[in-house]
């Protein structure tokens, strides 16, 4: 087994790399109350951090959502398809970009989620992300079942 | 029961005492998967018996086990995880975690146990039964029975805690140092939570609550054996060996509570005293105080003032002054008002306690009203002091506490 320095009990090494997404919640009608030159600082700060997950080979995918005002919702009501205009939740901060990135643990993760931009004016989720895709996944419970 | 069974239930008793959070933190380190290794673990035990029954004992009894426990875990995953991993991750995780069963001794792993039971990520109330079921071992019903909460709500809170743990792959790691006071808070804290619901006891002879003091008092050993140099770690042990040791005389022989004043101290466990005391000391010669070094402090102040007279009141103060300047918390005002009556009387005491009245939380806390109506007592203030002592006893969920206020009360009405 090959272990970590450092105090304490040993630290595995052999570790499986666990998949994260951060998704950033922000509050839309902040970027456009900002001055251009603070749209710029911003802008900045997270290509650096993008930059930064990437040269440490962590950063999987990463994209952000438009607006708010440009979703549409889909649901079923008493048996019929309802299709309406905005998005599903209505509160304060909405999903404006998510994360993908590979780290060995939580603490690995939180110490990524900690450096987004977003949590300096919004709201960062970080959620573990399944081992397996979900197709492998549904043909595995179905095989289980037979 | 044959001698052979007699032996192998004993052998087995003792490696479940002593061993059970070891071989839980071996198991479930590499896939930090709590559940299968709490399900590996308890069927490697029922295979003891019949083994060691059997075949006589093993010289090592934990390597036995985990032996037996990492097999079990390894078949485990057909049936339950492999969605997660791939068969031979898994493997791979479980032995690399559990290898050094051939060496000398099992390695001790239950502080990063501790440390993942009471990471930020996980919901602070249910931080002190994880750790008493992960390493101690209590079921989720002795927990619930402790906590007063029923055992299917316990055991599924304690369910969706271990499935964080594994998900969300929470490290089984000692935090580096410049996280290490924050984080070593948590687990201390946890400890303390798990103390005081056993110390709580409403009844003071449930013997499941009662027990939880001793795991909690076996939980802050494990955290001074593996971090002999942190002081807060010491002083929560010193503080809790010092609550332990008056545990006989906190009720008379009709159970009814007997207040700190006027109990004897003869039944007040004298060892266990002593430990605390030199417990104590060693934290302090490292030279940085904290609550709980602090809140030790006070109890051996007060243990002193009974023991050998005198009255240190301004020492107490001192103390508490500087326990309220580290936490803020009312409940240490409160305190600090009875030490404050004592040096400069109820009046003086009373102005003090108005000053933290304004908290909000105060108006349910039953400790508030009983000392309000002491002081108001004391004070002579009569009529306000029997309003006060009914909102204490409306608010009071132990009946030998309760007994004893309704005493109160009506001595003060018998006066008038």
């Amino acid at each position: 087994m090959r272990v970590k320095g450092g105090m304490g009990p040993p630290r595995f090494d052999k570790e499986v790399p666990v998949q994260y997404m951060l998704l950033d919640y922000v509050r839309e009608e902040g970027w456009t109350a900002l001055t251009k030159v603070e749209q710029v600082t911003w802008l900045g700060a997270y290509k650096a951090y993008l930059e930064a997950m990437a040269e440490a080979g962590v950063l999987k995918h990463s994209l952000g959502l438009h607006p708010t005002a440009s979703a549409t919702t889909l649901r079923t009501v008493e048996g019929d398809l309802q299709v309406l205009d905005g998005p599903y939740a209505d509160s304060k901060e909405q999903l404006g970009g998510f994360h993908l990135i590979e780290a060995p643990d939580l603490d690995a993760a939180i110490a990524w989620a900690a450096r987004c931009p977003t949590v300096r004016h919004g709201v960062v989720e970080v959620r573990p992300v399944m081992n397996v895709d979900l197709a492998t996944l549904i043909q595995q419970i179905q095989g289980s079942d037979t | 029961m044959t001698q052979r069974e007699d032996e192998a239930h004993r052998a087995l008793e003792t490696a479940a005492r002593q061993s059970y959070g070891k071989l839980i933190a071996c198991l479930a380190a590499g896939t930090r998967d709590i559940a299968l290794a709490e399900d590996a673990l308890s069927e490697a035990f029922a295979a003891a018996l019949a083994a060691w029954t059997d075949q006589g004992c093993p010289a090592r009894p934990e390597g036995w086990l985990l032996t037996v426990a990492r097999r079990k875990m390894i078949d485990q995953y057909r049936g339950r995880r492999r969605d997660e991993l791939a068969a031979e991750q898994w493997r791979i995780l479980v032995e690399d975690a559990a290898t050094e069963t051939a060496e000398a001794d099992l390695p001790d792993r239950r502080l990063a146990l501790m440390f993942a039971c009471a990471h930020p990520a996980i919901e602070a109330s249910v931080r002190a039964p994880l750790m008493l079921q992960t390493v101690v071992g209590l079921d989720a019903k002795q927990i619930a029975s402790g906590f007063l909460m029923s055992p299917s709500a316990m055991g599924k809170r304690l369910v969706r805690a271990k499935e964080k743990i594994r998900r969300a792959a929470i490290p089984f790691r000692i935090p580096e140092r410049t996280e290490l006071p924050a984080r070593l808070d948590a687990v201390l804290e946890a400890i303390y939570a798990a103390f005081t619901e056993g110390w709580s006891d409403p009844a003071g002879t449930d013997a499941q609550r009662r027990g939880l003091t001793e795991e909690a008092l076996f939980l802050a050993r494990v955290a001074v054996d593996l971090l002999p140099k942190e002081p807060e770690a010491l002083g929560l042990l010193a503080l809790l060996l010092h609550l332990e040791a008056r545990r006989r005389a906190r009720r008379d022989g009709q159970g009814d509570y007997v207040p700190f004043a006027d109990q004897d101290t003869a039944l007040w466990d004298a060892p266990m005293i002593a430990e605390a005391e030199a417990v104590l000391q060693r934290a302090g010669a490292m030279g940085a105080p904290g609550r709980y070094q602090l809140e030790a402090a006070l109890q051996s102040a007060h243990v002193h003032r009974r023991l050998r007279g005198g009255a240190p009141w301004a020492e107490v103060l001192r103390l508490y002054d500087a326990l309220f300047a580290i936490t803020g918390s009312p409940v240490v005002a409160i305190n600090r008002a009875m030490a404050l009556a004592e040096l400069e009387g109820p009046t003086r005491a009373l102005e003090a306690l108005s000053e933290v009245a304004a908290d909000a939380r105060l108006v349910e806390y039953q400790p508030y009203w009983a000392v309000r109506a002491d002081l108001l007592a004391r004070a002579g203030e009569r009529a306000e002091a029997r309003h006060a002592y009914e909102v204490a006893i409306g608010l009071q969920r132990d009946p030998a506490v309760r007994r004893f206020l309704q005493g109160r009360l009506s001595s003060l009405q018998e006066d008038s």
